[in-house]
């Protein structure tokens, strides 16, 4: 149309160094621009990063940015708590919500078994269609035609108007092998896309959950404890090599190591009393409202101290501090027995 | 065949696969919930009762310990409460008992306080301020109860109301299943 | 109680009637085409009348009874309530299940009757009375639900004096009158060219008669679904408080999906009307499209997505599934038998086309709808047959469909400039360098602003690439044409591109570039954040009959007060943050207030968001609005309405 010709008068070679400029210069502005810093600026921005990776609990696939429900209230508040502390990572801070409520607050799809699917299958789709649409415009592109390209029936290479189906059998040949390197490269591209995309957190973090290894190493002793008490008392030891004021350790250590020597000669349980008294009175003086410590020290001055006067006192103690039920119950059997030994 | 013929049925079987999918479904009778925590080491609980004790989890160790999660408008909390009162008297009036705990869910002190005076029920009710003991344990919805054992590990959670009995049965199971 | 049960006996028996005259509408349209027996048909007009008439009056029973609180019937045990505001109050008919299934009935009634009104000198051909029968068949669906399994006129049980309203989220703002009528009139009106195109399968009038007749239709219905959805996205950023427009929850992707295949559609039978190219494309994407509509309900009210188990305990579920099933099944058969009529005297030549330029677009609206599917419906998949359950949210559905966006802006730059019938790419490169400039120069001014990141920027280019094109085309069209230049479908079309744009750089910069920060504010002392300066002058509580709330009133660089408030309504114990916004032509400043609030402290924790570019995702809104209207304006007055006039070919031959 002569008005087209009129307002762009470029000659084609002229519209060739236009358009490779045009390129270029935006491929170079892209490239400046995709290199610049993007990332969460100030603290609750990255509260907001964390928050757009966790699935609200109770609700329907909303995060728990986006959720106004209290459950999503709590878990901001635990993020915000932790990006506070600024110790954890955020893939850290995602594990220990996820240990909590389950993997189903990933509201990122994972990248590997049937999860990936989801990102694999719109992958596949795309691939396939493209590379069928290719092969069907590949072979007819120039000028005229019939018998190649889209008609209605948004298939095959069907003839239409022409009639002709001359080597319709032969044409299909290279659809089929197009679809089939379609369906390679699309599952290929799609395997990629999960692992990229697709969540990396592992279902459950290595120790089962509660990260704390001070917590674990107690749960193990204690689990260990009756049968087998020469691994408690080492467990327990381990603990104090970490954290040598962990009341808990001090005071069932000293208990069990005490528990141990009954069984041996008299010159080991002298020693075994010693340490037991000074650890257990370690233990009180750090967490003076420790009920065990203070119901172990009776129990330990009255059988091996043989000391009824000062058990009594400390049994006294003991319950007023509510011990636990075991403990309870040790102490409830020996009242009498100290009762007896003070002639009440 | 022809390909508009080939996706048409591809389509059509997509859709009855779905169709299908949703009609298979299978209900759920445990009466213990899933969860990540259970047979783990429970989380290290710190806080303080309505009425400014402290209360520390990990001492309690050597007691089995329940927690309940309560809210005082939550319905099934409310219709859950008399078992509870029973559950947890039976539980005091025998040695070796459960403690029972409410931990206080997005709610007033004041609102507890009343709660309990007028329904009964004097065991500790924990706070939990910002909902941190509830993300700590996964709990979303209220009511929960959470069965912990003496040496600190998480054995049971219940999702939802308990009927009577239904607690008593469970720590007998429970408890049996430790001697054994 | 007996004029309690009066209303609900009333209510159903309406509903029954008008279910019969639905039903016995099937038969005097399908009968009377197939015989094309004039007396049969006669009565299509009556049946019509009745059933609309049954729907129009079934609805004013419920609002009458919501209106004058008539606790007796369970439905307003459940949402109504005495104090509730009267807007609100008649609003709430359509806030629950059972009034929203009546209020389809009676947008599709009136759909009914607005098509037989305008074709009503033509209800003795075959392909009208056979797309008769289709909508009668969907009404007569949709009153045995109301009948049925969603029936609102259950009485409750006695003694009820109140009730606790609808959800205060639907209390806030006006908007709720507004969204779903506007929804609904999208969604509903999809089954209007659903029906002719079944009937045309039917009949085996394939040929494009039938696309001339329900062009206009179409286009409104998707023009009002858009803007449902749009105002969706806007009660979500007033109301909900967490500073969005959209999350791609469930509800929301059962209202886009029809959208994509509506929007596939609405392009691709461009082609059919001119080439006769695509019939299979369009008669799937239309079928598709209402489909949508029916598995988009069926995913929101059974109550699957909460979990599997749900749905079969749901009441309305299995009928939504069923009537889905029925719909495929039905649609893929006749797809099926009419398979060679359905095939075209001619082809698409080249994807450098003008045809395979929509082609392309096909397929790519065919990904996106599949991504959107795939996602909504995947955590049933997976549960279903691994018995756990996850979630797909998203971060999923972002990066995923970013992509597809920024082709979809390529696919809207390029295809306008190409030519019909032959391979246009020489022209390309000539048409398409002024808008190219354009765009490389939109990326320029984003960078000088401050914007970072590849996503975005291409977004910005893509964007401004395919405004040139669309501005070069209405240049042209004005040129020739003047202020007609602006109307008809190629040049309103190109409004609707505009708007679209806009929208798509205002959700790339939100998305991208919004700064947040918690700021303590205590009353007296200035806090500064982003360039802005923010002073708490005041902590002020409101109590009234339902609900008692806080509102910290902040100023905003010393200008006026800004509010966000927390509300808890008493009787329903549930919390309700209100945000309050700033909003100018750069950037959004999003205010809300974070529990807990301690009355009479002289603080105020807030949370603010600047949000860049908000206010052009509603500027381009209405822009897509406008040229939604402008489009469906006739360009000249015609005699016959079935052919494209020649004006139409010379509007569309700008470019030719």
């Amino acid at each position: 149309m002569t008005t087209a010709s009129r307002r762009m008068s470029l000659t084609p070679a002229a519209r060739r160094i236009a358009w490779a400029v045009v390129l270029v210069a935006t491929l170079v502005l892209l490239v400046f621009g995709a290199g610049r810093n993007t990332g969460p600026l100030t603290q609750q921005e990255r509260i907001d990063v964390i928050t757009k990776r966790i699935a609200c609990p109770t609700c329907d696939g909303e995060s728990v940015f986006v959720s106004r429900a209290s459950a999503a209230q709590a878990i901001r508040a635990e993020v915000a708590r932790q990006v506070g502390d600024g110790v954890k990572t955020d893939d850290e801070i995602v594990a220990y919500v996820a240990d909590r409520f389950g993997g189903q607050v990933l509201l990122v799809p994972r990248g590997s078994g049937i999860e990936a699917l989801v990102w694999v299958l719109p992958v596949v789709l795309a691939v396939v269609l493209v590379g069928v649409l290719i092969v069907l415009f590949r072979r007819g592109n120039r000028g005229n035609r019939g018998n190649r390209g889209i008609d209605g029936e948004g298939g095959g290479p069907i003839s239409a108007s022409t009639g002709t189906t001359d080597g319709a059998p032969a044409n299909r040949r290279p659809l089929v092998i197009t679809l089939a390197i379609a369906l390679v490269v699309g599952i290929g591209v799609g395997v990629l896309v999960a692992r990229q995309s697709g969540q990396r957190l592992p279902l459950q973090t290595a120790t089962g959950g509660i990260e704390d290894s001070t917590a674990s190493l107690l749960a193990q002793a204690r689990l260990a404890g009756p049968t087998d008490v020469k691994s408690a008392i080492d467990l327990y030891g381990r603990v104090l090599e970490t954290d040598p004021d962990n009341v808990e350790a001090l005071t069932y250590r000293a208990w069990l190591i005490m528990l141990s020597a009954r069984q041996f000669d008299e010159s080991l349980r002298t020693q075994a009393y010693a340490s037991t008294i000074t650890a257990l009175g370690r233990a009180i003086e750090l967490d003076p409202a420790y009920p065990d410590a203070m119901c172990f020290l009776g129990i330990v001055v009255f059988r091996d101290g043989g000391d009824a006067a000062s058990a009594s006192e400390f049994l006294d103690k003991c319950i007023a501090r509510q011990p636990p039920a075991e403990v309870r119950g040790l102490v409830e059997s020996l009242r009498a027995e100290v009762d007896a030994a003070l002639g009440k | 065949m022809k390909p508009a013929r080939i996706g048409a049925l591809a389509v059509g079987f997509v859709m009855l696969a779905l169709v299908a999918v949703l009609v298979v479904s299978d209900g759920d009778t445990d009466v213990g919930a899933r969860s990540p925590l259970l047979g783990q080491p429970a989380p290290a609980i710190e806080t303080t009762t309505i009425d400014d004790q402290p209360f520390t989890l990990a001492r309690r160790k050597g007691s089995w310990v329940v927690f309940n999660f309560f809210n005082s408008t939550c319905v099934p909390c409310i219709a859950e409460h008399p078992s509870l009162v029973k559950f947890a008297e039976g539980e005091r009036a025998r040695p070796g008992g459960a403690e029972f705990y409410t931990v206080v869910n997005d709610d007033a002190d004041a609102a507890i306080r009343d709660f309990f005076v007028a329904n009964g029920g004097d065991w500790s009710k924990l706070r939990d301020t910002d909902g941190a003991i509830a993300v700590a344990f996964g709990v979303a919805k209220v009511p929960e109860t959470w069965i912990i054992d003496p040496n600190g590990f998480v054995r049971l959670r219940i999702l939802g109301a308990v009927t009577d009995g239904v607690l008593e049965a469970q720590m007998a199971r429970l408890r049996e299943g430790a001697n054994s | 109680m007996l004029v309690a049960s009066a209303t609900a006996h009333l209510g159903r028996a309406i509903l029954l009637v008008g279910f019969l005259a639905a039903f016995f509408g099937v038969f005097a349209a399908a009968v009377g085409a197939r015989r094309n027996d004039r007396k049969t048909l006669r009565l299509v007009p009556r049946f019509v009348l009745l059933s609309t008439a049954m729907a129009v009056a079934a609805f004013a029973v419920m609002e009458w009874a919501m209106i004058t609180r008539d606790f007796s019937l369970e439905y307003v045990q459940k949402v109504g309530s005495r104090s509730t505001p009267p807007l609100y109050n008649f609003a709430a008919v359509w806030s629950a299940l059972e009034g929203s299934i009546l209020m389809w009935v009676l947008v599709l009634a009136g759909y009914l009757a607005a098509a037989a009104w305008w074709m009503r000198k033509r209800m003795n051909e075959p392909l009208i009375a056979w797309a008769m029968a289709v909508m009668f068949a969907v009404l007569a669906f949709f009153f045995l639900l109301s009948y049925g399994p969603a029936n609102p006129f259950v009485i409750g049980p006695p003694g009820v004096t109140d009730g606790p309203g609808p959800n205060p989220l639907l209390q806030n703002h006006i908007l709720v009158m507004f969204h779903p009528p506007i929804l609904y009139l999208g969604y509903v009106g999809m089954t209007v060219p659903f029906a002719f195109a079944i009937a045309a399968l039917i009949t085996g009038k394939v040929e494009d008669g039938w696309l001339h007749l329900t062009r206009r239709w179409t286009v409104a219905a998707w023009g009002f679904l858009t803007f449902g959805i749009a105002l969706g996205g806007w009660w979500s950023y007033e109301v909900l408080g967490w500073s969005g427009v959209w999350a791609w929850d469930p509800v929301e992707n059962a209202s886009l999906l029809p959208w994509i295949t509506g929007t596939a559609y609405i392009h691709s039978v461009m082609v059919q009307e001119r080439r006769g190219l695509l019939r299979v494309w369009n008669v799937s994407l239309l079928i598709a499209t209402f489909s949508l509509t029916i598995l988009g309900t069926f995913l929101t009210r059974s109550g699957v997505l909460n979990s599997v188990h749900a749905f079969s305990e749901s009441d309305i579920g299995p009928w939504l599934l069923v009537s889905f099933g029925v719909i495929v099944a039905v649609s893929l058969v006749l797809i099926f038998l009419r398979g060679d009529q359905l095939r075209a005297g001619g082809s698409v030549e080249s994807l450098f086309s003008r045809e395979g330029a929509f082609l392309v677009n096909n397929v790519l609206f065919a990904v996106f709808a599949f991504v959107v599917l795939l996602g909504t419906v995947f955590p049933l998949v997976v549960e279903a047959i691994q018995q756990r359950q996850i979630v797909v949210g998203e971060p999923f559905f972002d990066q995923l469909t970013v992509p597809i966006g920024l082709t979809m802006l390529f696919i809207m730059a390029v295809a306008p400039v190409l030519p019909w019938r032959r391979d246009g790419s020489e022209t390309l490169s000539q048409r398409l360098l002024g808008p190219s400039v354009f765009g490389l120069a939109c990326i320029a001014i984003s960078l000088v602003a401050g914007a970072a990141g590849l996503a975005p920027l291409l977004a910005f280019g893509l964007g401004g690439f395919a405004a040139g094109s669309a501005l070069r085309h209405l240049w042209r069209a004005v040129r020739v044409q003047r202020l007609r230049g602006f109307v008809g479908r190629a040049n309103g079309g190109m409004i609707v591109h505009l708007g679209v744009i806009l929208i798509c750089v205002a959700l790339a910069a939100s998305n991208s570039f919004t700064r947040s920060q918690e700021i303590d504010l205590v009353v007296g002392r200035v806090a500064s954040f982003a360039g802005h300066t923010f002073e708490l002058v005041d902590v002020v509580e409101q109590r009234d009959a339902r609900s008692q709330s806080v509102r910290a009133l902040v100023s905003v660089d010393g200008g006026r007060a800004y509010a966000p408030s927390i509300t808890k309504f008493t009787r329903i114990g549930m919390n309700v943050g209100t945000p309050s916004v700033r909003t100018t032509l750069t950037h959004d400043i999003y205010l809300t207030l974070e529990p807990p609030v301690r009355q009479d402290s002289g603080q105020a924790r807030i949370k603010v968001f600047i949000k860049p570019l908000i206010l052009w995702l509603w500027i381009g809104t209405f822009v897509m609005a406008f040229g939604t209207l402008l489009a469906v304006l006739p360009m000249r007055r015609r005699r016959h309405r079935e052919a494209p006039s020649i004006h139409d070919l010379r509007d569309e031959a700008i470019d030719a």
